[in-house]
Order: structure tokens, then sequence, then C-alpha cells
């Protein structure tokens, strides 16, 4: 069963591009909401809140990283396990990328939360993510650019692992009673 | 006697259906079971946004509140009781510490108490021989709430009574890190303004199926359901669900404070159906536009805001009426005092409407206090100027304890505290400056006899600007008199500007 999961360096390469999208996210609405923060919060508090949400989204990371796993372990070795980086990096960027849009939306008109809109915007994610994924390995120029920017982006591992265990291990020490 | 913990309540709570089991529950309760303790029991209860300028009580002309008029027959009514503050964040604080903006700096928008002053907070003084609960609506106030968890035996989380699938509240899950977690994690469908996680927040949002058929008009809520940062309620649930808390509470062994901070009648104005269309129409003055308005509504708007709002407050009278009369008949005031009150008001002229405004008129810092004492049988109206500041200091002294020299508050008159027209009461807004550094840009009102004076610090383009009113003889604030009486301004200017400069000294030095 094992057999069917990707390398340890191809799940690096895709962790990576989750990671980014996820933890730079996180990284630049927590340095939108400082200036507020720091009006009335000590540096130790706001440090706590960063380290609270670093370790929730390092939590997301896994989360989209467990279910690449699991469409590799139940998929066969070709169709996913084979062009792991690739499928994962287009299911990665199409389905954070949309989330990451639909709060860009929500930003500048706060009234789609009451519409109808995020079942539809849900669908269409899912469709987005699945179709892309499976079309990414299917055309070569899409793979090449794939592999590249998952290769590119896995130097922020080297920022991100540690910040996330850092923030990690603040929060288990905070609620250690 | 049983203890009842948090979970053990919030167990009967899994939605609007809580309701119901409560009204199933409350028949058992025997008035004639509950215990009359040496040691009297405190209730807060604070409406949120609820200007004393548009109660009837106070001799508003639209009857809004008929069951509080009823209720002041027995208790004290204070006449001129101010907030310490225009907004939830540094009038709730205030409240809770006795202490004006100033010193516990919580001025500003989720703004949090000075940490010094934590242990000498309600909740800390009181102490633990008192069951000590807490229910907000408001999440700026519940940020008082989770700093004081320590001191509090049982802090109900905000969407307790809410109507609809509520959205995943991180924070309750460590709750030995209660106000951190909040910042992190539960600001972010709820304010409207910000984000916080990527995915958990698009989970909550998904789940939010049943949010649509809240937020139409229906047959029972012409202008639609009240709605709070955190999502639908029902105003007859929260009340009932008190009701069956404080029923619940005086079965305990000790003696208990709870401070409940409900939302009505804030902002957004929906009464149900009763209460729609009540009021004639008002003649209310025209007033110049502030040019510190942030709002620049027109007038027209204005009344009509005003209009709903005049019945959406006698929808939460005729709840409070309610409540009033269960714990009366149910004998729970027969040993506990009770403290009815606002944390601010709201205002409706100048172009402004709400109060996240600098400005510091009547409408928004005047709010009403009535405080009945067990086995209290007339009424007594006080007149002279109290503030928020001083509900600390009266709980303490009715509790016999100490006062600590901390506060700035004073005894009420009538519960160990005199009656003195000269004393100066302030109110402080400063939400734009820093909580950590000396005021350079605030509204301050300080209240002496029946004259106030606003100062506007350091606003650009208004700035070091002062206006002075007799709020007795001039009710509407429209004759500006800081330039016509010069020798009460000059002397009210002087001890303003001197309490300004020891407060910003006291920063420095702490």
């Amino acid at each position: 069963m094992l057999k069917r999961l990707p390398s340890s360096k191809d799940i690096a390469s895709v962790y990576a591009v989750i990671a980014f999208m996820i933890q730079i996210w996180t990284v630049q609405v927590l340095f939108g909401q400082l200036p507020s923060w720091s009006s009335y919060l000590n540096v130790h508090e706001i440090l706590s809140v960063f380290a609270y949400r670093i370790a929730e989204s390092f939590m997301e990371c896994l989360l989209v990283l467990g279910v690449l796993l699991f469409i590799s372990l139940i998929l066969p070795p070709r169709s996913f396990r084979d062009v792991f980086v690739v499928r994962g990096t287009a299911f990665a960027m199409c389905f954070l990328g949309s989330i990451i849009l639909f709060w860009k939306r929500f930003e500048s008109d706060p009234g789609i939360l009451m519409a109808d809109y995020t079942q539809t915007w849900t669908v269409g994610t899912i469709l987005l993510t699945v179709l892309s994924s499976h079309a990414s390995a299917k055309i070569e120029a899409v793979s090449d650019f794939l592999d590249w920017v998952s290769d590119r982006i896995t130097v922020f591992l080297y920022l991100l692992i540690p910040l996330s265990l850092v923030s990690f291990i603040t929060v288990l020490i905070r609620n250690i009673r | 006697m049983s203890t009842l913990s948090r979970r053990d309540f919030l167990k009967l709570f899994p939605g609007i259906s809580a309701s119901l089991a409560l009204t199933s529950l409350y028949p058992s309760l025997d008035s004639a079971l509950l215990p009359v303790s040496d040691t009297p029991n405190i209730i807060l209860l604070v409406l949120d946004a609820m200007s004393a300028r548009n109660l009837s009580l106070y001799g508003y002309a639209r009857e809004t509140t008929p069951n509080l008029s009823c209720f002041a027959e027995r208790a004290t009514v204070y006449h001129s009781h101010y907030a310490a503050g225009n907004f939830t964040s540094p009038a709730t604080a205030s409240l809770l510490t006795g202490m004006y903006p100033w010193s516990h700096r919580a001025m500003n928008i989720k703004g949090t108490i000075k940490r010094s002053l934590l242990e000498k907070n309600l909740f800390a003084l009181v102490g633990p021989e008192y069951f000590r609960t807490a229910f907000t609506q408001n999440m700026l106030a519940d940020v008082f709430l989770r700093q004081s968890r320590a001191h509090i035996e049982m802090h109900l989380p905000l969407t307790t009574f809410h109507l609809n699938e509520k959205p995943i509240l991180v924070s309750e899950e460590f709750q030995a890190d209660p106000l951190i977690t909040s910042y992190a994690f539960d600001n972010p469908i709820v304010s409207y303004s910000m984000l916080n996680t990527l995915l958990l927040n698009y989970w909550n949002v998904l789940n939010w199926t049943n949010l649509k058929q809240y937020s139409a008009q229906s047959d029972d809520y012409p202008y639609g359901t009240p709605f709070n940062t955190y999502n639908y309620f029902h105003n007859d649930v929260v009340y009932e669900g008190v009701k069956k808390l404080v029923l619940r509470l005086a079965e305990q062994q000790k003696p208990f404070l709870a401070y409940f901070h409900l939302y009505s009648p804030h902002e957004p104005y929906v009464p149900r159906k009763e209460f729609v269309d009540i009021f004639a129409d008002l003649d209310i003055p025209t007033k110049w536009e502030h040019p510190l308005s942030t709002g620049k509504e027109k007038f027209s708007a204005l009344l009509g805001y005003r209009k709903h709002y005049d019945e959406f407050i006698a929808n939460v009278d005729s709840e409070v009426g309610f409540l009033l009369h269960a714990l009366d008949r149910e004998g729970i005031l027969k040993n506990t005092y009770l403290f009815i009150l606002a944390d601010h008001g709201q205002l409706f002229e100048r172009g402004e409407h709400g109060h996240l405004t600098p400005l510091m008129y009547d409408p928004v810092l005047h709010i009403p206090l009535i405080v009945y004492a067990p086995g209290q049988k007339t009424r007594r109206d006080v007149f002279s100027p109290t503030s928020n500041v001083d509900i600390l200091p009266t709980i303490l002294k009715i509790l016999g304890k100490d006062i600590p020299a901390s506060i700035e508050g004073k005894p009420l008159p009538g519960f160990g505290g005199q009656e003195d027209d000269e004393r100066s009461v302030f109110s402080i807004e400063a939400k734009r400056n820093s909580a950590l550094l000396p005021l350079t840009q605030a509204s301050i009102s300080m209240i002496k006899g029946h004259k106030k004076l606003i100062y506007y610090l350091g606003y650009p383009g208004y700035e070091d600007s002062f206006e002075l009113y007799d709020v007795q003889d001039d009710i509407e604030e429209l004759n500006d008199l800081f330039r016509k009486d010069i020798a009460s301004a000059a002397i009210m200017k002087e001890e303003l500007l001197g309490a300004l400069v020891s407060s910003n000294h006291a920063l420095r030095t702490s």
C-alpha cells in the first residue's frame, strides 16, 4: 500500500506549494491586522496570536497534503503517484487559489456570504481543481511549468517548516496547564 | 445543592430548541425552594446602546419603556447617569474596572483592559465566595470576560442563544488561553472586516446554510431578525435563557454575581411585529452637521433610524419586563441587588448615526441606571451626576468589601455614596489613539453640575476645540456657551486639561 505513496522528495515539493499558498496568505493577513493589534496588544501577545495562526495554517497544510496522499493511495500509481508533483501542484494551486480568490471577493463585498454564492463557488472550485489536475499532466508545457514552480518554491520550506514547528510548540506550551 | 457548571448549562442550549427544553424544566423550579442567603446576589443587566434620551422613564415623548417605568416605582432611578465612553470597549471596561478609559486603556475597538488591572476588576474583587457568571452577546465586551476568565466560574460563549448554525469558535477549544485564541481565530466571519484562517473560515461559511432565511424579513420580524456580529437571535429566547440561568444560579449554595450584557437595542433595529409602527412622528429640532461627523447622514434618514430604534427599545422593554416579573414571582428579588443600565447610548443627530463617532453629545453618553435593592418598595430619584465607573465601588460597598484606591468611581448615592452636584464626571473617546501611548487624539466630555464641557483633542481641522453646554436648560445641546459663559468655561477647561495631563503622566510613569 505504501508503495503507492510518492517519494519524500515529491511530497516535499507539493507540500512546499501548499504551505507557500496557505501560510504566505496567512502571514499577509496577519500583517494586515498588525497595526490594529499594536494599539492594544503587547509584543508577547501579538507573537502568541501569530503562533496560533501559523500553527493552524500548518494543520491546514497537512490536511490538504493528506487529501492528496489519500488520492495517491486509492488511484492507480500511473494516474497520480507517478505524476504527483504536477497533479498535486495543479490541485493545490487551483483549489487554494480559488479559496483565496473567494476571500479577496469577500473583502470587497461581504454580502457574498449572504447569497447562495458559496455553494456555487465550492462546486466550481472542485470542478476546476479536478479538471486542471487531470489536464496538467497531459500538456507538456504545463507539466514543465508546474515542475519548475514546485521546485523553486521548495526553498521556502527552510522558512515555513521551522516557523510552523516553533508555532506549534508555542501553542502546546501555552496550553499545558 | 448542586454546583452548576458551564458545560451543564450549555448542554441545555443546542440551539433554538433550547428554549423549549428549558420551558419543560421551568415548572420544576419551585420558588419555595430558593434559599435566602445572608449574602445578597448581584445581577447586572447591561442593555447595549440604550440611550436614556429615548426612554419614557426619563421623560421621552414616545412611550418606549412602560415596564421599566413600572419597575422604577420601587427602585432608585439615576437621572444624570453617564457612560465613561461612547462605544462598547471603553464604556464596558469602565463598568468592570471602576476606572475611566484613560486609566484602564481599553479605548480601541476590541481593545483590552490594562493587564495590571485584571486583579482589580468586578469579578476579581467580588471574589470566589460568589459564583460569578457572565454572558455577553457583544464581541467587544466578550474580550473583557475572556481577560477575566480566571475569576469567572461560568462564562457563556457569545453564541449561546443563537438561532442559526453556529460558526466554529476555535477559542472555545482553548480554555487555557481564551483571549489570544479569540484574537487569533474568532473575528473572521463575524466582524466582516478581517479574515483569519483560509480553509476553516471557508468551512464555517459553507455551514451557514440557514443564514439567508434569517436575514430576510418575516411576518414576526418585518425589518429582519435581530443580529449581532455573531449571527441571529430572538430576544424572547435570549431573555428566557437568562431567566432560566438566574433560576439555576439561585439553586446554588453560593450567592451569585451575574453579568448579562445583551445586544439589543443595538443596531440593527429589528423589533418584533407587535412593536412596528407603534409611534407617531416627533417634532425633533434640526441640528447643524458637526465637522467631525463621520456619517454625514441626512436629517430625514436620522428620523427614520430613531423611530425604528424607539420601536426596538419598546420591544426590549417588554422582554425586560417579562424577566423582571419572572424574577419577582420566583422570589429572586428578595435577596438580589439588580442593576439595569447601558454601556453607552446612541446618536441620531448632527449628521451622525450610531456611536462609533468622535462626538460626545448626550444621546450617546447619557444612559439609564435603575438599581433595585432587596425589599425596596418605593422609588427614589437621584439627579446629581453619576457614572458607570461608580458601579463597581457601589457593589463592593454593598458587599462590605474594601474599595481599592485606584478606582476612580464612587459608591452611588443611596448605596453608601452622597449626592454631589459639583462632582466631575468624565467620558472619553480615543479609539484612534494607541492604548499604549498618551492621549493625543481624543474627545473628552466633562459633566459638572448641569454644565458639560467637550474637548476635541488632536483632530485634524478641528484641533483643540471646546464646546460648553448647559444640559439642564438646553437639553438638545444647541447653544454653545464656551465663548459666552467664560467663567464656567475657564474653570472646567482647567480641570479637564489637568485631569488629562495627570492621566498621561500616570501612563508614562507606570
